[in-house]
């Protein structure tokens, strides 16, 4: 209270107490009493009523002032600073100091102090100008962050709000109460924030993706650079919330859509927003961009705050969507253009759909049998068909294939079986990995099964034609053996094994003269029947030409210009040709083109005839061969063959070769032309094991007896013997008789006593019936070193030679006896045959002898 | 034919001559099982006399040899000319029948 009015109240006290005390003094009576004592209770209480009520009125000024002021503080204790501007004292509570770390007491706040040392230079101007700005009444608060200075040296924010609570009658501050706050720690928030704020921008300006973010109350919009450049526009070029986006940017027909989408969110429909549309860019070109946003701030009556959002440039994936589409349509617009039906079900709901082909293929209109099971349409199938349908089906359901396929018939709508090829596969499937979606396809094969039997007949009558060739090339062949058993000069024996193709090769021999025996081998060039048809024609013209001429040379020449002339599929034959001379074993040959034979010789040495006289015949016309010339000896052997042989191969595709040939003719002692022969038809077997023979395999051996006075000597034996075992003996003894008069081996004769008792046992035992008696003709010739035995017997029809051997790799109690006699009879003997003339049975057998030098 | 035996050690050799065919095979059959009703466990048949064998002849080498065998014996052959040999070659018995080329070797520890 100011202490002029205290002292004006004294007085005027004093002063109500002397004029009251007059008062009763002078005047009588209780009225005057009771005036006078009104008067002085109005004078002493007056001024202390008006005192208080305008202390209360200051008073409550003050609280209001505080209370407003501590209502917008929010943090801790707030300093109090109370400033009387006209004296400059001020009052302030320790909080004040506290706050900045002094001692209460420790410092004398004095403006200047204040100013001086406490409030930090670069904030002098901002508050300094919130200061008067406050004063001069421009502003109901005053309101000024700053930072002070605090004991230890750090500087504080401190957010100052004072108000003027006192002033002059021209409106000028006389007192003013301000509270601070220490607000550091808001500030160091304020600092993070900022700092982050900073560090979104930077994301939000790296990413790929427009970002745009709304704030209702500053009703200012932040958009990315990207924003923008994506457009292709410079970042700022235009205003976002102007419209401009709407009306310019975004693509008409998207236009309504995006409004919607963007009023369904804003009116709570939906979570968030999110729309494709077509932006048009600065170029003009339209962009795909998928806008999203979201409201993600609303105030109390849930009108949007802050909203956020971003553009993502979808132009790539649109474009992979189109083209798949396209690809869809134009996958569609194939299956409608193709022949073929086409089926799509879905597995769980059992619905299919079927194209029109599907339907057509049949004999049905489409969509006839809408509404098919899968069922019925397996009844479709043909019955034989349809087990096996159902299984390739399953096998596919069940995982065990990755598609299936199937040709089967299928009834159309007239009745008939129609071939179709059905085909299918599983597209997709579900969580449990049982099928969802199989799609497939029908294809008419009716045609394709008819050329198939087309076909199959074609093949047949080639077959069939083929046969013919086999037949054309096999038909020309000499193919009996022994060929002159009447001749004992010489032995020859041939094997053509064909491939399974005819193949052209070809053997032939026969009688010049009684004394000139001509003999050849040839090979074709080329296969099948054309191949045959030449052979034939090759072989007609040597054995025509042959029977003037005796010169292997001039057979050849003749017959290459016969076939070149009319050669118009340019085939060649190669071809082999010897006469021998059966008087002397001088012989003369001509090769023209083929491989060269060989000679083995008595004494074990093998020579090869390497001479080539000539080119293939056929090949070019008018040709002239050259000739060479030899000389067999006793027991010489001439082995001709083809490329066959040579050429063969095994599986492994090796070759048998002309080194394993050459083996095998040196290294055995062959004792016939036959078992030459075959031996060596036998290994080239055994190389092949199994594999397909390539071409035909053809060997023509002939074996030299020699000089004449020698081959000429024949002797004969001939026995009659009765059907009884005892006379087996006999034979024996005539035989054995007979060879030591001519000389036969002991061995050898000793081999034929086993053979007479074998075969001679079999007859007696077993070739009649009945118990009657029967003749055993039995003839022994001896010509040269051939020794040739003929049993005969008009019993049963019964070929010893026909029965499988034993085997006699069998141990002892495996063995059985039975065909044991055969089987020494056969190998102890050089040649064994069998025939059957006129209802006897003929066995023939041969031993060659050793020769006797 | 004519057949003759004698003793080498435990052995019994029994000698074959002429020749072994059918007509002699049973003669032969008979008289080695004689020999072996007998209890003679051990047998060498000589061939060195025996001009040839059939197959007859085999049989009964074969039966005797099984036979004896499952008594615990053994036969064996030896003496062989070349018409015996071949024939045992080309019949595999050279591998069945144990073959000696002469008696002193075929009697070696038999």
């Amino acid at each position: 209270m100011p202490n002029t009015r205290r002292i004006l109240l004294s007085l005027g006290a004093l002063t109500v107490l002397v004029v009251g005390a007059f008062v009763v003094v002078t005047v009588e009576g209780a009225s005057a009493a009771v005036i006078t004592i009104l008067i002085l209770l109005m004078i002493l209480i007056g001024p202390l009523v008006w005192q208080r009520t305008m202390g209360q009125t200051i008073a409550a000024r003050l609280q209001a002032s505080e209370e407003r002021l501590s209502c917008t503080t929010q943090e801790g204790d707030a300093g109090i600073w109370d400033w009387n501007i006209e004296t400059g004292e001020v009052n302030y509570n320790s909080r004040w100091q506290t706050m900045l770390g002094y001692e209460p007491g420790e410092i004398q706040p004095t403006l200047d102090f204040w100013k001086e040392k406490i409030l930090h230079p670069d904030d002098k101007p901002v508050v300094t100008q919130a200061m008067e700005a406050h004063a001069r009444g421009d502003t109901k608060l005053y309101e000024a962050t700053y930072r002070a200075r605090a004991k230890s040296g750090d500087w504080i924010w401190i957010l100052a709000r004072g108000e003027v609570v006192e002033r002059a009658e021209d409106g000028s501050p006389l007192r003013i109460v301000i509270t601070h706050v220490d607000v550091s720690e808001r500030k160091r928030i304020e600092e993070q924030l900022h700092q982050s704020e900073e560090r979104l921008k930077l994301v939000i300006e790296a990413t790929n993706d427009g970002v745009w973010d709304h704030c209702s109350t500053t009703g200012e919009t932040y958009y990315n650079s990207r924003w923008f450049t994506m457009l292709g526009y410079e970042p700022g070029a235009f205003d976002g919330s102007s419209g401009f986006f709407e009306s310019q940017i975004v693509h008409p027909e998207d236009l309504p859509r995006f409004e919607q989408g963007w009023t369904d969110h804003i009116e709570g429909r939906t979570p968030h927003y999110e729309t494709e549309l077509r932006a048009r860019a600065k170029t003009g070109e339209w962009i795909w961009i998928l806008a999203r946003g979201k409201i993600v701030s609303r105030d109390e009556n849930n009108a949007p705050l802050r909203v956020v959002g971003t553009h993502v440039d979808i132009s790539e994936r649109k474009r992979i969507e189109e083209q798949l589409s396209e690809s869809e349509e134009r996958l569609k617009f194939a299956i409608e253009g193709s022949n073929d039906g086409v089926w799509d079900c879905q597995v769980d709901t059992g619905q299919t759909y079927r194209n029109s082909r599907w339907y057509t293929m049949l004999g049905y209109e489409p969509g006839e049998l809408e509404g098919l099971s899968w069922s019925e349409e397996t009844q479709m199938a043909h019955p034989e068909d349809r087990p096996r349908f159902e299984q390739v089906w399953t096998d596919h359901m069940e995982g065990r294939t990755p598609s299936y396929e199937m040709e089967l018939r299928v009834r159309t709508k007239s009745g008939e079986w129609l071939w179709i090829l059905s085909r299918g596969k599983i597209v997709s499937r579900d969580e449990n990995n049982a099928p969802l979606r199989v799609v497939g396809t029908h294809v008419d094969i009716s045609e394709r099964k008819r050329m198939e039997a087309e076909l199959e007949k074609a093949r047949q009558r080639m077959a069939d034609e083929l046969d013919v060739g086999r037949e054309i090339q096999m038909g020309m062949l000499p193919l009996i053996f022994p060929a002159f058993p009447q001749r004992h000069e010489f032995s020859v024996f041939a094997s053509l094994n064909p491939a399974r193709e005819v193949g052209g090769d070809f053997y032939d021999f026969f009688f010049i003269d009684d004394d000139h025996f001509c003999f050849c081998v040839g090979d074709v060039s080329g296969k099948g029947v054309p191949a045959a048809l030449f052979m034939a024609v090759t072989h007609a013209l040597i054995e025509s030409r042959a029977t003037d001429d005796q010169s292997p040379a001039s057979i050849l020449a003749h017959v290459n210009g016969d076939i070149s002339r009319h050669n118009e599929a340019s085939m060649f034959v190669s071809v082999f040709l010897a006469i021998l001379d059966l008087r002397t074993g001088q012989f003369s040959y001509a090769n023209a083109g083929h491989n060269p034979p060989y000679i083995k010789r008595r004494d074990g040495t093998l020579d090869r005839l390497d001479q080539f006289h000539g080119p293939v015949i056929g090949a070019v016309e008018d040709l002239s061969y050259q000739e060479g010339s030899g000389c067999l000896s006793l027991g010489d052997m001439f082995f001709l063959f083809t490329d066959g042989v040579t050429e063969a191969m095994n599986r492994q595709k090796q070759l048998y070769g002309e080194e394993r040939l050459v083996d095998l003719l040196s290294s055995r002692d062959h004792k016939s032309a036959e078992s030459l022969t075959l031996a060596v038809v036998d290994d080239v077997q055994d190389f092949e094991a199994g594999a397909d023979q390539a071409d035909d395999v053809t060997i023509l051996s002939l074996q030299y007896f020699g000089a004449p006075e020698y081959v000429r000597q024949v002797v004969t034996l001939e026995i009659d013997v009765q059907n009884r075992l005892a006379e087996i003996d006999r034979v024996n003894r005539k035989f054995n008789a007979f060879a030591e008069a001519h000389s036969i081996p002991t061995r050898a004769a000793r081999s034929i006593n086993l053979v007479f008792d074998e075969l001679l046992n079999n007859i007696v035992s077993y070739a009649f019936e009945d118990e009657e008696s029967h003749v055993i003709r039995i003839r022994i010739e001896l010509a040269g070193h051939r020794l040739a035995v003929t049993i005969r017997d008009d019993g049963i029809p019964f070929n010893p030679f026909a029965r499988d051997r034993p085997d006699t790799s069998l141990s002892i109690e495996e063995r059985e006896i039975g065909g044991l006699g055969v089987h020494l009879v056969s190998n102890v003997m050089d040649e064994v045959s069998y025939s059957r003339p006129a209802s006897d049975n003929v066995v023939t057998l041969v031993k060659y002898l050793e020769p006797k030098d | 034919m004519q057949i003759t035996e004698r003793e080498a050690g435990a052995v019994t050799v029994v000698d074959f001559e002429g020749h072994l065919d059918t007509n002699t095979a049973i003669e032969a059959q008979e008289h080695l099982d004689g020999l072996q009703d007998g209890g003679v466990q051990k047998i060498l048949v000589s061939f060195e006399k025996l001009d040839y064998i059939s197959s007859a002849g085999l049989r009964v080498l074969l039966v005797m040899a099984k036979r004896l065998g499952a008594s615990g014996g053994s036969l064996r052959v030896c003496g062989l000319n070349e018409t015996v040999s071949e024939v045992f070659e080309i019949s595999g018995f050279n591998v069945i029948l144990s073959v000696f080329g002469n008696e002193a070797e075929a009697l070696e520890g038999f």
